[in-house]
């Protein structure tokens, strides 16, 4: 079965870098008939797949596009063709995780965080796009949210992130802890602090191993 | 104030990017919100109106002396002009609202490309252009822009559905190329018309990180070459920030005269491996000029000064194709004073 397990796991990686949807049904139809169980399948198979193909893109093996067909294949297996599959979500430790794109409707980045991070075995609770500071405030008040992963592309969106800081101290909501990405922050390591975010991930790997260290788990390698 | 010693910009540009030994290396500020400033309006205001736009180009050269003016507004006046919408900011250039396409075959099909000399945002922008050439005749160069056909549907449909799109229906794709092609003719031309001496090209998804190389070569490369052998003027094509270096023999081939390079490529090594083929505008990280101070932003130009030499085939400028609001002003002064010193030709 392990060496199955491998072989099939890397026959999946190279499906999906390659965006064959033909080989990966092949691949899943072939398993189910060997009645391999929803938890391998999901938590043996597709997630460290996914998680392989995280690591060719962050080592820029592989393009962007790549690295979201990936992504968005195996959300879609996880959400639809395997939607009997309920995770635990014990990663969360309680704690509520939501994720948004800042004031702007360019949601790539957003997207591909909450892949990665969904399938290394946390719940995030997804505020969309385009979404102005006043809402968000409002929601991570009203949802008693905990951490907030918040991804802008433009400048101005990025700034914008210091107006939220400074809303939720006004909500007294000054233990809300904010994990930033996106183009602006990689062009600038002052921005971080600038806006008053706690944590900054450059890959979605970043955003796995910052909250792997917030709550206290081993590093997410 | 336009100075150079037997050159104006507009020479001192042509010898550039034809190794003609330039009196000076170009500095090209790329001002698109900074003219709200200077004309002490918000910045919806400030692109309202053409004479807004032609009059903050104005004077922004006259107040920082580098050696362009910059047609540029905002990306997202493209997909005002196919009918979508626009977000303005305060203190940021506007940014394109809900993408305008949401159902591939029904919404592709139905998009037209729109007539430039009928479109109220484009023809802003192209009466901007009459009144900037109407007033520097050919003393200084004027830069228009254009998005690329393989770039703009990140903002017609959102940039993952877009990747979604070119994996999963060619028809759609090819169908929406055609649309995009013929708008980016249309407008780069019309430009050129009214007085523009350049194109720059935006193109950020013609570049391997983004796709495979096999599939850009069917693509974004190859939509470039087909479109910019339609343009009548001078193109420069631009990754918005994104590293040039591994895309620069495919983007050499797309017959553009200039390529935008990022903070993070090698300029020393790019200008010995290319001097003498393709001219190169960049490097400056216009987010981190925020907080330069003028000791600093000295010290980043004399650099870059040192590593492109006094043969041609370099503009500067900053690596995006914009420089940031909150850029402030006596570093942007600072870069051209330093170029000035530092990047005339010696005797």
């Amino acid at each position: 079965m392990i060496s199955d397990l491998r072989e099939v796991r890397n026959e999946m990686v190279k499906s999906l870098i390659s965006v064959n949807l033909k080989a990966i049904d092949q691949i899943l139809s072939d398993i189910e008939r060997d009645s391999w169980s929803l938890e391998d399948i999901v938590e043996n198979l597709l997630a460290p797949a996914l998680k392989e193909v995280g690591i060719l893109w962050e080592n820029e093996k592989i393009s962007l596009s790549q690295m979201y067909m990936a992504g968005k294949i195996c959300d879609d297996l996880i959400h639809f063709r395997y939607g009997d599959y309920k995770p635990d979500y014990v990663k969360n430790s309680g704690k509520k995780i939501a994720i948004c794109c800042l004031e702007d409707y360019h949601g790539l980045g957003k997207k591909i965080v909450r892949i990665v991070v969904e399938s290394a075995g946390y719940n995030l609770i997804d505020y969309g796009i385009g979404i102005i500071v006043k809402d968000l405030a409002l929601k991570i008040e009203h949802d008693h949210i905990d951490i907030i992963l918040i991804s802008t592309l433009m400048l101005s969106s990025a700034f914008r992130i210091r107006d939220l800081r400074d809303m939720l101290d006004r909500f007294g909501k000054n233990d809300v802890i904010i994990i930033v990405g996106g183009a602006p922050f990689n062009f600038d390591d002052k921005l971080v602090s600038f806006v008053r975010a706690d944590y900054f991930g450059k890959k979605p790997s970043d955003a796995v191993k910052i909250l792997d260290n917030i709550l206290g788990y081993d590093s997410y390698e | 104030m336009i100075v150079m010693n037997s050159m104006n910009p507009l020479e001192n540009l042509i010898s550039t990017i034809n190794f003609d030994e330039p009196e000076r290396i170009p500095v090209f500020l790329t001002f698109t919100t900074h003219g709200a400033k200077e004309l002490h309006m918000s910045i919806r205001d400030y692109f309202s109106d053409s004479e807004n736009i032609a009059k903050g180009q104005l004077l922004l050269q006259e107040k920082f002396g580098h050696d362009c003016l910059y047609a540029f507004t905002y990306a997202a006046l493209e997909i005002e002009a196919f009918g979508g919408s626009v977000i303005y900011y305060d203190d940021g250039p506007p940014n394109s609202g809900a993408p305008i396409v949401r159902d591939f075959s029904r919404d592709i099909p139905a998009l037209q490309p729109p007539d430039v000399y009928n479109s109220p945002p484009i023809m802003k922008l192209l009466n901007a252009i009459k009144i900037m050439k109407e007033a520097v005749g050919d003393r200084l160069p004027i830069i228009g822009v254009v998005m690329a056909p393989f770039s703009l549907p990140v903002m017609q449909l959102g940039f993952d559905k877009y990747i979604e799109l070119i994996y999963s229906n060619n028809d759609l794709f090819e169908k929406l190329m055609e649309i995009n092609k013929k708008f980016c003719i249309d407008f780069a031309n019309a430009q050129i018309e009214m007085g523009a001496n350049v194109i720059v090209y935006f193109d950020p998804l013609s570049n391997i990180t983004m796709f495979p190389l096999e599939m850009l070569e069917n693509t974004g490369f190859f939509i470039a070459r087909e479109t910019i052998s339609k343009i009548n003027g001078i193109v420069a094509i631009h990754l918005a920030s994104g590293i040039a270096g591994p895309n620069v023999d495919n983007l050499i081939e797309t017959g553009a005269k200039i390529i935008g390079i990022a903070a993070g490529d090698n300029v020393e090594k790019l200008m010995d491996r290319y001097y003498g083929r393709i001219s190169f505008i960049g490097n400056l990280n216009g987010i981190e000029m925020i907080h330069w101070t003028e000791q600093q932003c000295e010290t980043i130009v004399r650099d870059l000064i040192s590593e492109i030499g006094h043969n041609g085939g370099f503009i500067i400028s900053d690596h995006h194709g914009e420089i940031p609001y909150h850029v402030p002003d006596n570093i942007l002064l600072k870069i051209v004073e330093t170029v000035k010193k530092y990047g005339t030709r010696p005797n």
